[in-house]
């Protein structure tokens, strides 16, 4: 990790292959984590592809301050996944605006995303240690305030960062490894 | 077998170079003068003023309702009847219309597919507002020729100008007063997009460009709408039963990650503008809701739109269905125009019912019909469910417990605020502003 660009960097820089380089820091993540609420390939792959589109739109909006960058993927694609429940469908608008291709799938593509989803992210939380897994949960998953977390675990916010951002540094390590 | 993963990265990389690229210098230069012939034939379009139609070269419209032309295969939608409808957003705080296509034919459950140039309302500088078909909005439609695409347009709109053909608009009960529709059928494999002209993202295919036109055959300019939500629009306070992980999410086999010791989200509703109850229903459950603290007024929607308060997901008996309050949107107080398209219920006075079907090639196969009753100067609106009777009953056992039009806060207010937010401040103080625009 040492020597790594910062995702802030990588978002900013105005450079493709920069944007190239977050997507695979962070591809495994995602794809873990939306494999995780989500049984079809396909759809999990819709849905990736909506999260790093969406992601690419609005890159300039990622804030360093507020958490790391797979904390903020991962909130654009939680919401994405609830907002697909509840209308029905995966939503596409931002690779159609982005002038993005669908991808046509075949089985062996599918089984391809079907093992990479079906990565159980409660083994890989399960693998960190107990303040970190809580600090991870409540601010990714649940969407509390850090100020909330130090509050409630009486630590102060920058210990609470500290926790999210180590804990879903190792999450990514360890999902890479696969 | 290329990797699909590797396949995206190469699409998102593409993507990232085209919006790399520095914009044209002449963005517009599409509107730009017209040549002395055309700009005398439009200054005689204007002369003669309502004799524009007769003198453009007008198509019809398709209804909204109809049947795809050629003989019922199975290997197209040739034969297929079609029904486009619109239904009211029902998210907290948002404001607009969600356009929808269903295609029946014999045989089979039916495709459809709800989607659009963007869920919204027309306004002024953005008059379409609906049409389309999103990438990814229905497979089975793409794969069939995808025959039938419509245009919804503001009242401004006269006709839209669709490649070499001029498509005269109109109203009709089935849309949100005031507002237009133009259908057309075509013949393209594969996803379209269509696209008020001058929008066209780099690199998509299958693109149908609109130009909107005024009675004069004047050309309305367009501007892009923000690819976000509206700045002004009030932040939705989320909430979600502690019971709700094994209930409301509609996958097999899934459920929310993490429902222990951490779980600290809102249980209930927060305090907001409308809050609902429920009496007399002892099966029906709360589930899952948003509530909002203040209503900004959609002052530059141009024809009917309404602006929800409140919505909640209830399940009965292992349905979803959702619930809203939806006001006017333009003087939230006064009565709501009515549901586009809904018909009063036999038996059930002040009731009316806007009947979708299922949507069966979509992700979860629900209902989305939309059954609503008069309180007041608000709809209650109940979503989905089994059918028509269930959403009948829910109906009957909601009431709107608060509607408190007194947190009106105006658009300034609401720059105010959400500057205040952006830079980790409560922005309270703006809220002290209220009234119109």
């Amino acid at each position: 990790m040492r020597g790594e660009r910062a995702d802030a960097e990588l978002l900013s820089s105005g450079l493709a292959s920069d944007f190239g380089c977050f997507y695979d820091r962070h591809v495994g993540a995602v794809t873990a984590f939306v494999g995780s609420w989500i049984g079809q390939p396909d759809v999990a792959f819709d849905l990736v592809a909506e999260t790093f589109a969406r992601a690419l739109e609005r890159r300039l909006q990622y804030d360093p301050s507020k958490g790391p960058g797979v904390a903020w993927l991962l909130g654009i694609a939680r919401n994405l996944v609830i907002d697909s429940a509840r209308r029905g469908q995966v939503e596409s608008e931002s690779r159609a605006r982005l002038g993005m291709r669908r991808v046509e799938l075949d089985d062996e593509q599918l089984e391809v995303i079907a093992d990479r989803a079906d990565v159980r992210l409660r083994d890989a939380l399960a693998s960190l240690e107990a303040f970190q897994r809580e600090a991870v949960i409540r601010r990714v998953v649940l969407e509390e305030s850090y100020r909330t977390l130090a509050a409630d675990l009486r630590c102060s916010e920058q210990v609470v960062r500290k926790r999210v951002s180590r804990g879903l540094a190792r999450l990514r390590e360890g999902l890479e490894r696969r | 077998m290329k990797d699909p993963f590797v396949i995206l990265r190469d699409e998102l990389v593409e993507a990232a170079e085209r919006v790399a690229l520095p914009a044209p210098r002449k963005r517009w230069g599409w509107l730009r003068r017209p040549s002395r012939p055309v700009a005398v034939l439009l200054a005689a379009l204007v002369i003669a003023g309502s004799a524009a139609a007769a003198i453009l070269s007008l198509s019809a419209s398709q209804p909204l309702v109809g049947r795809v032309p050629g003989a019922f295969s199975s290997a197209s939608l040739a034969g297929f009847g079609y029904t486009i409808r619109v239904s009211p957003g029902l998210g907290a705080g948002g404001a607009g219309w969600q356009p929808w296509i269903v295609y029946s034919g014999p045989g089979t459950s039916g495709y459809g597919q709800t989607g659009g140039v963007s869920a919204g309302y027309p306004s002024a500088t953005a008059p379409v507002f609906g049409g389309g078909s999103p990438p990814g909005g229905c497979i089975p439609c793409y794969a069939r020729g995808n025959p039938v695409e419509y245009v919804l347009t503001g009242p401004q709109v006269f006709a839209v100008r669709i490649g070499s053909q001029t498509i005269r608009t109109f109203t009709s009960r089935a849309l949100p007063t005031g507002d237009r529709a133009a259908v057309f059928f075509i013949h393209a494999r594969g996803p379209v997009s269509v696209l008020p002209a001058g929008e066209r993202p780099p690199g998509i295919k299958n693109v149908i460009f609109v130009v909107p036109l005024a009675r004069s055959g004047r050309v309305i300019a367009t501007e892009p709408k923000p690819n976000v939500a509206p700045w002004y629009e009030p932040l939705p306070s989320t909430w979600m039963a502690p019971d709700a992980s094994t209930r409301w999410w509609p996958l097999p086999g899934g459920s929310m990650p993490y429902h222990g010791r951490g779980y600290h989200q809102p249980a209930h509703p927060g305090p907001g503008v409308c809050e609902l109850s429920q009496h007399g229903l002892p099966a029906l459950h709360a589930q899952f809701g948003e509530t909002i603290a203040w209503i900004t007024p959609v002052k530059d929607a141009l024809g009917e739109v309404f602006l929800s308060c409140i919505d909640a997901e209830y399940y009965l008996h292992g349905w979803p269905i959702e619930a809203a309050v939806l006001l006017d949107g333009r003087q939230p107080g006064q009565v709501p125009g009515p549901i586009p398209g809904a018909r009063p219920v036999p038996g059930q006075p002040g009731i009316v019912d806007l009947p979708t079907g299922h949507f069966p090639s979509s992700l979860f196969s629900r209902n989305f019909g939309v059954t609503a009753k008069r309180v007041g100067d608000a709809w209650l609106v109940a979503q989905g469910g089994y059918d028509l009777a269930q959403r009948v009953q829910v109906l009957n056992a909601l009431r709107i417990s608060k509607l408190d039009l007194h947190h009106l806060v105006s658009l300034r207010a609401a720059r105010c605020w959400w500057n205040h937010v952006n830079r980790g401040e409560s922005g309270r103080a703006c809220l002290g502003e209220s009234g119109g625009q």
